[in-house]
């Protein structure tokens, strides 16, 4: 017999913030394990139960706790297990067995490698950003990781939270981070190139950003900007002193 | 003067323009040097046969330079501007070579060094400090030119001595002497 589990810290969450349709999910899962055959009327009673006080959290709750959960009901076999860590929905034994087996392993192990590894990539990213505009290796500091798991949180939710979301899987928020370290030219930031320092200034930047507004963003600094001005700037006028000459050697042509 | 004039402009700036600085600097160990170099103008001549503006632009062209070359904050619009000016009309007298050598040994941080920000007066006293090397560059040459002359009298095998000649020439001796001499 299949066992299903979920995290009921995660269902308790959900129905506290009352929004019932978040729980579509419980729903969909008790739909699920009603076509395997695992859920009997009992289970088809939650979910409907689920189904028909949609439309209050608080109404659901109050029925799941008179429903006398943790407990066989009807006296069938399958149980609805709400403990303080799981909801599951299986064989009794098993589904115990089951908890006593997970609450040995680590937890969110699977999940906790995925943001290692995106932690260390934007780490890597930032590292040789470094090393390739500032010729110096970076020294890594605790602050800096705290500033870079806020960084990434930062990033994720604004690609999350645009009129056109972006990808905010680990190659969409890497890459997010790569043309934002990119695009930072304020002359003040890169004076005080940290990780913890653009992750303060990551609002402004990204309204820096904004307002160019179509304008292709470079990495071009302030400095490099104002020479690159004051040589055109001399060149013009240069353009305009030959031109005069130009006029003066014609009329001294004619003179002569 | 007349000369200058047939120049083009730009062409005069692309010659003297910052690459100049390093070849002068290399091929030259005085400033003197280059001082009566030929086809060498002061900042005055060159103002007059172009008009004051492609001077200015021509310092400040070594100035962009020298911006370009320091990591430090970069001089502005205005200060640059005024910065040109001041040098032209302060040390107008001196060469188009004369300026690239002076911007070669600044940037060789000969005369001072740089913290925070190009700053025009700390230009501006290295621009005093070379002038006073031209002053002593100078004097060097002509003592160096004043010792040659006296060297080459000294050597001349039909040169005689004051009283050798005074006994060739004795008619002379009253008339030297009632000037003064002897």
């Amino acid at each position: 017999m299949k066992d299903y589990s979920i995290p009921s810290d995660v269902l308790h969450r959900e129905i506290f913030r009352k929004h019932p349709e978040r729980i579509a999910w419980l729903v969909k899962l008790l739909d699920v394990c009603n076509e395997d055959g695992v859920i009997e009327m009992s289970y088809q009673e939650v979910a409907n139960m689920l189904v028909t006080t949609k439309g209050s959290a608080t109404k659901f709750l109050s029925h799941f706790i008179q429903s006398g959960n943790g407990a066989e009901t009807d006296g069938k076999r399958i149980v609805l297990c709400v403990s303080n860590s799981y909801v599951s929905c299986g064989n009794a034994s098993e589904t115990m067995r089951k908890r006593k087996e997970d609450e040995k392993k680590p937890k969110r192990v699977s999940k906790k490698t995925k943001e290692t590894t995106l932690f260390a990539r934007v780490r890597a990213a930032f590292e040789d950003f470094v090393k390739e505009h500032f010729e110096e290796a970076y020294y890594w500091t605790p602050k800096d990781a705290v500033a870079c798991n806020r960084l990434i949180k930062e990033i994720t939710f604004s690609r999350a939270n645009r009129p056109n979301p972006l990808p905010v899987d680990d190659e969409g928020i890497l890459e997010g981070f790569t043309s934002y370290i990119n695009s930072i030219n304020d002359k003040w930031v890169l004076e005080h190139f940290s990780m913890a320092i653009i992750t303060q200034s990551f609002q402004q930047i990204r309204q820096q950003i904004s307002l160019q507004n179509g304008k292709s963003i470079t990495t071009e600094t302030p400095k490099q900007f104002l020479i690159k001005r004051q040589k055109q700037s001399i060149v013009d006028k240069v353009s305009e002193i030959e031109l005069r000459w130009k006029q003066s050697q014609g009329e001294g042509a004619e003179e002569d | 003067m007349k000369e200058l004039r047939k120049i083009n402009p730009v062409e005069f700036l692309a010659t003297f323009n910052a690459d100049m600085e390093a070849a002068i600097s290399s091929s030259v160990n005085d400033i003197s040097d280059v001082t009566f170099i030929n086809g060498s103008y002061s900042l005055n001549v060159i103002s007059l046969s172009y008009g004051e503006d492609l001077i200015c632009e021509f310092v400040k062209m070594h100035l962009v330079s020298l911006n370009e070359y320091c990591s430090t904050k970069s001089m502005d619009d205005t200060m640059m501007n005024e910065l040109a000016r001041q040098i032209v009309a302060q040390y107008g007298y001196i060469n188009q070579f004369e300026l690239c050598l002076f911007f070669a040994r600044l940037k060789s941080g000969r005369y001072c060094e740089f913290y925070g920000s190009v700053d025009p007066l700390k230009i501006m006293s290295s621009l005093n400090k070379f002038l006073e090397e031209r002053k002593d560059d100078l004097s060097k040459m002509e003592a160096r030119k004043n010792m040659e002359q006296v060297r080459m009298q000294r050597d001349n095998p039909r040169a005689i001595s004051y009283n050798d000649w005074i006994k060739l020439h004795p008619e002379d001796e009253k008339l030297l002497k009632s000037c003064g001499f002897g």
